[in-house]
């Protein structure tokens, strides 16, 4: 690059004195051809510079938000992140479904027992053969044998959600309805 | 006695100040009556306006118009396209876009070409050159400001001084090239361009 | 600084050399203003032509009072250079791709052969040329803050006022500050920010408001990003000013809080076999000279006559722990904004704390929280002193999350071995995870009565938000057929939720 740099220096300082100099302009001379192709040299090269800009990653320093309190974190969000992150139909992160599956589940076999007054196996074993409901999504969600319906499966596909992650809401949905029947 | 006037100064904006910040906030979202309830601490908070100051975007409108009439005294598709830069300003600043700002730009530059292919006088081109270079600056600086201090903040003598600094280097550099032109007078040393070119060429390559 | 005001004079009075050659300038900017929708201001040169000693004399010394009507300049400044600790300077490549635009301007013009394409372009070098010429500078300011309380009371409102001047060599052709506000406050009113440029020897001041919340609130350090005059180097820096401001709420006179309830029934208050003062009825005797006048059986005096006095169970007083759950995961509420359980818990337990101690209770305060927090019981108007300022200001309730890591098993045994042995405790938490159920049923089967006091912070609007609720529900379900005795509330007040447990539990 040093050269390309020495290079330039030298046109300019030739071409500054060539401006001011009739005689050395005219000892140089160019032909046309010459000049036109400088000139395309330097459009194209130009605007290819100019292109750098895309690429361009701005950084500024983010003050950030000094006149907000400390946002307090609402319960369950992060069990929200976890669930998102299992919601698409990637597979893998296995854990992390069995873990939550049993929350769920635990949460289920109690609203269960007291909505039924019976002893926490029997809900137990009603969760887990998908007895416990009338929705199938919910059902399916405990239940390895039965099967997401049709539409679950579906909407799963179009969405790139998992049939898990509207297993799962599905279920806590569930719940929810049990429990205010109970209460 | 100037003492008297600098303080008059400053107090009398600061209540300019607070009037506009309780007004801003009464439209924004009523947020005025929730402060009533000292208790209900949940409603007070409103976010913070990250839009670029008003004082940028209308500096960086007003030299964009200042470009696109000189682009159309030379030429009237150029000013058009002056045109739709100041535009695309306009469009970048309210939706604080560097890169719909960095669009107009190109589309302005597009217009200063097209002026001077049609044989614009220098004059009204370098004018149009510094205006929009000035226009895209200013409307720059202001989505970097209201990012980092946001649109209610107080920021015009930040604003002035940069279009200022700006509009100086434009000047300069114009009256500079302006004046070696005329000294250079009207023969067209082509050999001194082709050279200067060149070196400008290959300075720039290798300083990237 | 063993002189400050004769050093303040000192360059007050350099300043205002720089003051004077601005007087035009302030005349100019109050043209400005005038139809100006900005709230622009003061980049007033600190002294604006204020020329006299004698003038800034009486600013440093005015400053115990902070202008409410406007009047900023009541802050003293010392001048002395804050202390700075440089963050990070970057490129914004702001000016990325000017000198492609301007060669290929030149190039054009070469290939048309025109000579104002050539003149436009050389312009785009100058730009370039002044985009690459700049450096960001490192300020150096001298940053006062003030506040208009610091001491408020919570809900009040806190003017402050910053003033930063340029106590360094060069200009700042683009200066932007922006406050660290305390994260435990709000503003509600005016950013904490201002954008301005400052030669050196001048001042830039502004003003905004926050709504004083519980607790001690200090100032982070003012960040100052800037940038030279083309904006292609920017550079941040943070100055440390401390301020700090202390609110601590009165306890008020909980009485109509129902704790008796809370407190009577089992161990700690304990009955005696002794008639006097009480609440419980224990026998009547004839009426002696000085009793007091509502213990006279007036049903009696009516049906006979004769004058009885009742005698009341006396009893003994109770010790009782206040025990607030402030964990990070504590500081939760239904809405980001919202006030933390934490904070609900705290006020709660001040409640809690006046009633007890109305009632002849001894009171003590302890945090489940990675820092140390413990008020022995206590009675008495010292104590109840040193309560309050505990609620308000100790760390380990503070505001915020505290850093550090909760050890469950280690806070436990210091908690055992401080908890008197007849003391009973009120836990106040969210109770959103296991620790804190299970902490309750550890200090209960250790002997200790225990009763959560729950405030509600969960909603129902996401499925992970339901399934936390759910399992907070399971968690007093289970906590109750454990027997131990749990409230929550949630939109109701605390005192009205205590009352309607205590009416179900005297059933």
């Amino acid at each position: 690059m040093r050269p390309l740099a020495v290079a330039g220096v030298l046109a300019v300082a030739v071409g500054l004195l060539a401006a001011l100099d009739r005689g050395i302009a005219a000892a140089i001379s160019p032909t046309s051809a010459v000049v036109t192709l400088l000139g395309v040299l330097g459009l194209v090269q130009g605007v290819r510079y100019a292109n750098a800009r895309r690429d361009r990653r701005r950084l500024p320093t983010d003050p950030g938000e000094p006149e907000r309190r400390a946002p307090a974190a609402v319960p369950g969000s992060d069990l929200d992140e976890r669930i998102a992150r299992v919601a698409s139909a990637a597979p893998g992160s296995y854990r992390d479904r069995r873990d939550l599956r049993d929350r769920v589940r635990e949460v289920a076999v109690d609203a269960v027992t007291r909505d039924r007054n019976c002893s926490a196996a029997a809900a137990a074993a009603a969760v887990d053969d998908g007895t416990w409901t009338d929705d199938p999504a919910a059902a399916a969600f405990f239940d390895s044998r039965s099967t997401y319906p049709l539409r679950i499966r579906l909407s799963a596909g179009i969405r790139g959600r998992s049939n898990y992650w509207y297993g799962l809401r599905a279920a806590v949905d569930e719940i929810g309805r049990i429990q205010g029947g109970a209460a | 006695m100037s003492g008297a006037i600098g303080d008059g100064d400053a107090a009398g904006s600061e209540h300019a100040g607070d009037g506009r910040t309780e007004a801003k906030t009464d439209d924004a979202d009523g947020a005025t009556g929730a402060r009533a309830h000292d208790d209900d601490a949940v409603a007070e908070f409103h976010e913070t306006d990250a839009r670029p100051p008003t004082v940028a975007v209308v500096v960086s409108l007003a030299a964009a118009g200042v470009a696109a009439t000189a682009g159309l005294v030379a030429s009237p598709t150029g000013g058009a396209l002056l045109g739709v830069a100041a535009l695309g300003f306009l469009g970048g600043s309210l939706r604080s876009s560097t890169r719909a700002l960095t669009w107009g730009a190109a589309v302005g530059v597009v217009g200063l070409a097209l002026a001077g292919y049609r044989g614009a006088p220098a004059e009204a081109l370098l004018v149009a050159a510094v205006g929009l270079v000035v226009a895209w600056d200013v409307a720059d600086h202001g989505v970097g400001l209201g990012e980092q201090v946001g649109r209610g903040a107080r920021v015009r003598r930040n604003v002035a001084v940069h279009a200022g600094a700006s509009l100086l280097v434009g000047a300069l550099a114009a009256g500079l090239v302006y004046g070696v032109s005329l000294a250079v007078g009207g023969g067209q040393p082509v050999a001194a361009l082709a050279l200067l070119l060149a070196g400008g060429i290959a300075l720039i390559s290798a300083l990237r | 600084m063993s002189d400050p005001s004769g050093a303040a004079v000192a360059s007050e009075s350099s300043e205002s050399e720089q003051g004077g050659a601005e007087a035009g300038s302030a005349a100019r900017k109050k043209a400005d203003e005038s139809n100006a929708d900005e709230a622009n201001a003061d980049e007033s040169n600190a002294n604006d032509g204020v020329a006299t000693g004698q003038v800034s004399e009486t600013t440093v010394e005015g400053n115990e009072t902070p202008g409410e009507g406007g009047d900023s300049t009541a802050t003293a400044s010392t001048d002395a250079p804050t202390d700075r600790e440089r963050r990070r300077e970057v490129a914004t490549d702001r000016w990325l791709g000017i000198a492609g635009a301007a060669l290929a301007l030149v190039g054009l013009g070469v290939l048309v052969r025109q000579s104002s394409l050539l003149l436009a372009g050389a312009v785009g070098v100058g730009y370039a040329v002044y985009a690459r010429a700049g450096d960001a500078p490192t300020p150096t300011l001298s940053v006062t803050r003030s506040v208009s309380d610091e001491a408020p009371a919570p809900g009040d409102e806190v003017r402050v006022t910053v003033r930063a001047v340029n106590v360094g060599e060069t200009a700042l052709p683009d200066l932007r500050l922006s406050d660290g506000v305390p994260p435990g406050l709000a503003v509600v009113d005016g950013p904490a920010r201002v954008a301005t440029a400052l030669r050196p020897g001048t001042a830039v001041t502004f003003e905004y408001t926050v709504r004083a919340a519980r607790g001690d609130h200090e100032w982070e350090p003012l960040t100052a990003i800037t940038r030279d005059a083309a904006g292609a180097r920017e550079r941040s820096t943070a100055l440390d000013a401390p301020t700090s401001i202390a609110c601590t709420p009165e306890l008020t006179a909980g009485g109509d809080l129902p704790l008796r309830g809370l407190t009577t029934v089992n161990h700690g208050r304990v009955p005696t076999d002794v008639g006097g003062a009480g609440v419980e009825f224990h026998a009547t005797r004839e009426y002696r000279r000085g009793d007091p006048l509502k213990r006279i059986d007036w049903n009696r005096r009516a049906r006979t006559g004769e004058l009885s006095t009742v005698e009341l169970r006396e009893e003994r007083a109770a010790t009782v722990v206040l025990l607030v759950d402030a964990r990070e995961s504590a500081y939760v509420a239904a809405d980001p904004d919202a006030e933390t359980a934490v904070e609900a818990s705290v006020a709660a337990a001040g409640q809690a704390f006046s009633a007890l101690l109305d009632g002849g209770d001894r009171v003590g305060i302890a945090a489940l929280s990675p820092l140390d927090c413990w008020l022995p019981p206590g009675s008495g108007t010292v104590h109840a002193a040193r309560g309050r300022e505990t609620l308000a200001t100790d760390p380990a309730l503070a505001p915020t999350p505290s850093d550090g890591r909760f050890y469950r098993s280690l806070w436990l045994r210091r908690f055992r071995r401080r908890l008197p042995v007849d003391a009973q405790v009120l836990f106040f938490t969210p109770l959103v995870d296991d620790t804190a159920a299970t902490l309750a049923r550890r200090i209960d089967a250790h002997g200790h009565l225990v009763t959560v006091l729950s405030p509600d912070p969960t909603t129902t609007e996401t499925a992970g938000q339901r399934l936390t609720t759910f399992e907070r529900r399971q968690r007093l379900r289970s906590l109750r057929s454990a027997g131990i005795r749990a409230v929550e509330w949630g939109d109701d007040s605390f005192p009205v939720a205590v009352a309607a447990a205590t009416r179900r539990w005297s059933r």
